[in-house]
């Protein structure tokens, strides 16, 4: 846990205790400066104490739920009378007016105006999402986003952000690459997205190396953000990545390129597939078919159908099938055989995919075998011989 | 000379007031829980951002889940459910239903509706259950199994669909519920955050009845025009939002519904499975798990998520209504005597030196002692026994304290999820968490101690229940597979 985790949980508790600390002090206050002088019995006055502060309480929170029902629906009505005016004057500006009636209004009504100044930057394209970017930055909203990205809170710091990407030309580039950082995760993708839709080759670099260290959620969010730049990052990002020697980041950069789901141009993996660590073995197998030559790592793969682990074999049995190689074919009957259930299935279905040969072992297997094996192969023949084999997980 | 009345007299005083302040320690741990609860809402739970969700649905990194739902007798609601589990919002998602030994044409409507054919899958599991008839899969292209087994109950029909599943995480359902199309995407949040210490993570369950459902879907969230579904719909919110959020955040959640729980399988494996013998097997799965990641010192996390809503229909007759409580005062009995040696022992952590001790004490005995404070209190006051102020402090600890826990929970209700979108439902949900103070809490507490009883009497079975279906007409069905624990 780390010190802001800590830090996280130990506000919860003190809010939640202050919380309780003020409705026993409400009680309390109540009983002695009111009720009690009314009511001799100390347990009877405690109970009037009670029903009055818990009266108190339900009501005040009623109250407040209305009250913030009525401001949200006058700044409803606030937005819906000005922002005609204030697209008028901002389409003005785009047009070549001044900035003058804007800047008035900015003041006056800040929340509304950096409310069309943001859906206007999110609309319009071109030279006028630069102008409509530039007029953000002389209204100085800019500077308000940064001083609100600084906020303790969280979702404060994510709208700064999200509008902060919004911005043209890099005009936020330093924070946004700060906020890559930032403890919480929505966020680094705020940040993460912005920097791809509008950064260069650095940017999107420091992206994807912050992916590296990301939980599994922000990975599987920024590897799909980053997929439109496969070719660019595979040229140098990923290889310094895999050959970086942690195996941690190894195994992580090997998923987000088998999250691309495409040809990669990859110079070979063959280090990966005899490293120590058993998750980048079965990580590169896994990654194998995506590489402009996957056949050239034929032997590897059927050397890694004989891995210690079993993950790795079930890997290389998967990728065995996928790639149909006959040179497997001795190593994946083996498979069949012995081992878990994750690896006997995916060896009768890498078997059923190598054609007629495989099904006759398959079929002898069903015919001599009453184990694990036996199930395994009818299923995986049932599916060969009715073309479903892509409906079941290996 | 010992003067036999005075020592009755102040017994019978002293014994009312140690009620009085167990229900008031009970109510005050249970609000503290809920405000607890409400802080950790905001700072922790969050949203999956509709760019979030868009990139997870095509995200290969995503796990795979298998979603196992038993049904047993379950031909009213069973087509629209599976169209709905079929309709989940996920990008690797199998949906496997097992059908527990029905005795009506469950099993029939399946394979008629989805175009099912036998096929040679075998479980491959190591979990015992009661023997597979036959695994069936569609002719389309859809991802459902359907495992027809013989009948062994609920816990039976998990381990079935455990053996045959093959994906990391396993989402157990009710088959009589139905799931929001986002809720696994919600659910899977805490297992993508930290995948190797995530251990389980539940969902929230609302009251379905009043609802308008269209096609497995409920397209309009309304209060129900029965009194008693809407007692139920607080005592849900109460539950749900109030102390397991808190529980939660606390690392101590003993409770995750049968109706909608996410699992990872290898976890459940090599804990045994859910266990046949108890008919509380969610709760106690949750304590095994607990107890034995606690005993190997590794770190893990149970958790709960407000968001992934799944709809249950809730009993609208009182006498399916009693059968209901009474199995899951029974299910609690049962987990808590199975796990007793966890309680009040620090090397269980926050679990047992707070949940279980908490479990036991209140929600075990708890209706046991509420019950004898109101026989007491009411033969106290009518012979003159004990004091008016007395009667009515106990009145003050026991409902009104229960009143600003109900209308604290519908009151967060609309602070932090706002479900219900219309004004007026709010308002009656409001008046209801007081009026369920005032006669059906203390019906609850009643039921609960008979099942109390039955429990430490060891009896066991499920009762029925009766279904009406999901908008369609009404129709009867007996069902061993409880809803849910609130």
């Amino acid at each position: 846990m780390t010190a802001r985790d800590r830090a996280g949980r130990a506000a919860v508790y003190l809010q939640a205790l202050a919380t309780a600390a003020a409705y026993a002090g409400a009680v309390a206050v109540v009983d002695l400066v009111y009720v009690r002088r009314h009511i001799p019995d100390r347990g009877l006055a405690f109970g009037y104490a009670f029903c009055l502060t818990e009266g108190g309480v339900i009501g005040g929170l009623l109250l407040l739920s209305l009250v913030l029902k009525a401001v949200r629906h006058r700044r409803d009505r606030t937005w819906e009378r000005l922002h005609p005016r204030i697209t008028a004057e901002a389409v003005a500006y785009l047009a070549g007016g001044d900035s003058a009636v804007l800047r008035t209004l900015v003041r006056r009504h800040p929340r509304e105006v950096e409310r069309c100044i943001c859906e206007m930057l999110l609309f319009v394209q071109g030279t006028a999402r630069a102008r409509v970017s530039a007029l953000a930055c002389e209204l100085r909203l800019d500077r308000v986003w940064k001083r609100r990205y600084r906020s303790w809170r969280d979702d404060a710091r994510r709208e700064a952000i999200s509008r902060l990407g919004q911005l043209e030309g890099g005009a936020a580039n330093e924070v946004l690459l700060l906020a890559l950082a930032d403890p919480n995760d929505e966020v680094k993708l705020e940040a993460s997205r912005a920097l791809l839709r509008g950064g260069g080759r650095d940017e999107i670099t420091a992206v994807f190396r912050a992916a590296l260290k990301e939980s599994l959620l922000v990975r599987a969010v920024l590897t799909e953000a980053l997929r439109p730049h496969t070719l660019m990052l595979c040229g140098s990002a990923v290889p310094g990545a895999l050959a970086c020697g942690d195996a941690r980041t190894a195994r992580t950069a090997l998923e987000i390129v088998r999250g691309w789901g495409k040809s990669v141009p990859l110079a070979s993996l063959d280090t990966l597939l005899g490293h120590s660590d058993a998750g980048v073995r079965a990580a590169a197998l896994l990654v194998v078919p995506q590489m402009l030559n996957p056949a050239g790592c034929a032997p590897l793969i059927v050397a890694a159908l004989g891995d210690p682990d079993e993950a790795v074999r079930t890997a290389a049995a998967t990728v065995a099938g996928k790639l149909r190689l006959e040179s497997a074919f001795a190593a994946l009957v083996k498979c069949l055989r012995g081992g878990g259930a994750d690896i006997t299935v995916a060896a009768a279905y890498a078997l059923a995919a190598l054609g007629p040969e495989g099904c006759r072992v398959l079929e002898r297997e069903v015919l001599v075998s009453r184990s694990a094996s036996a199930c395994a192969a009818l299923e995986a023949l049932e599916r060969a011989r009715s073309e479903r084999v892509h409906l079941v997980p290996a | 000379m010992i003067d036999w009345q005075l020592l009755f007299y102040r017994s019978f005083n002293y014994f009312v007031q140690g009620i009085i302040v167990y229900v008031a320690v009970i109510n005050t741990i249970y609000f503290f829980l809920t405000v607890m609860g409400f802080f950790a809402l905001r700072r922790y739970h969050a949203r999956l951002t509709p760019d979030q969700r868009e990139a997870l649905i095509k995200s290969p990194l995503v796990p795979e889940i298998s979603v196992i739902a038993p049904a047993y007798n379950e031909s009213v609601t069973v087509r629209e459910s599976v169209k709905a589990m079929l309709k989940l919002t996920y990008p690797r998602v199998q949906v496997i239903v097992v059908n527990d030994g029905s005795t009506d044409d469950t099993l029939s409507i399946l394979i008629e509706e989805f175009r099912l054919y036998r096929s040679a899958r075998a479980p491959m599991g190591p979990l015992p259950h009661k023997p597979i008839r036959g695994i069936y899969e569609s002719r389309d292209p859809i991802r459902l199994l359907v495992v027809d087994k013989e009948n062994g109950g609920k816990a039976d029909s998990l381990n079935a669909g455990l053996d045959v599943a093959r994906s990391p995480l396993v989402a157990v359902v009710d088959s009589d519920s139905l799931i929001e199309p986002d809720a696994l995407l919600q659910a899977v949040k805490p297992f993508l955050e930290d995948p190797e210490r995530t251990l389980a993570c539940g969902g929230m369950i609302r009251v379905v009845n009043g609802c308008q459902v269209r096609n497995g879907r409920v397209t309009h969230v309304s209060t129900s025009s029965s009194v008693l579904a809407l007692f139920q719909s607080v005592e849900y919110i109460r539950a749900f939002l109030g102390g397991r959020v808190a529980l939660s955040f606390l690392n101590s959640l003993l409770i995750i519904s049968g109706a909608f729980g996410i699992f990872r399988r290898d976890a459940v494996l090599e804990s045994g499975g859910f266990a046949v013998q108890t008919v509380g097997e969610d709760m106690e799965l949750v304590v095994r798990l607990h107890r034995r990641w606690r005993e190997r010192k590794a770190e893990y996390k149970i958790r709960y998520v407000p968001e992934p809503v799944c709809w249950t229909e809730v009993p609208e007759s009182l006498k399916v209504l009693h059968r209901q409580r009474n199995r899951w005062q029974r299910g609690t009995v049962e987990t808590i005597s199975l796990h007793k040696r966890v309680a009040l022992r620090p090397r269980f952590g926050m679990m047992g030196v707070f949940a279980v001790p908490y479990f036991a004490l209140f929600e075990m005995f708890g209706p046991a002692v509420e019950t004898a404070g109101y026989v007491a209190t009411g033969l106290g006051l009518a012979l003159g026994l004990i004091s008016r102020e007395v009667a009515i402090l106990f009145f003050v600890v026991s409902v009104l304290f229960g009143i600003v826990l109900s209308t604290s929970a519908v009151l967060l209700e609309e602070f932090t999820q706002r479900r219900y979108p219309r004004a007026l439902d709010v308002i009656r949900l409001f008046v209801i968490a007081i009026l369920e103070n005032l006669g059906f809490k203390q019906l609850m507490t009643y039921w609960r101690v008979q099942g109390l009883v039955d429990g430490l009497k060891g009896k066991t079975g499920w009762g029925k229940m009766e279904r009406k279906g999901f908008g369609g007409a009404p129709a009867a069905s007996p069902s061993p597979g409880a809803p849910i624990v609130p």
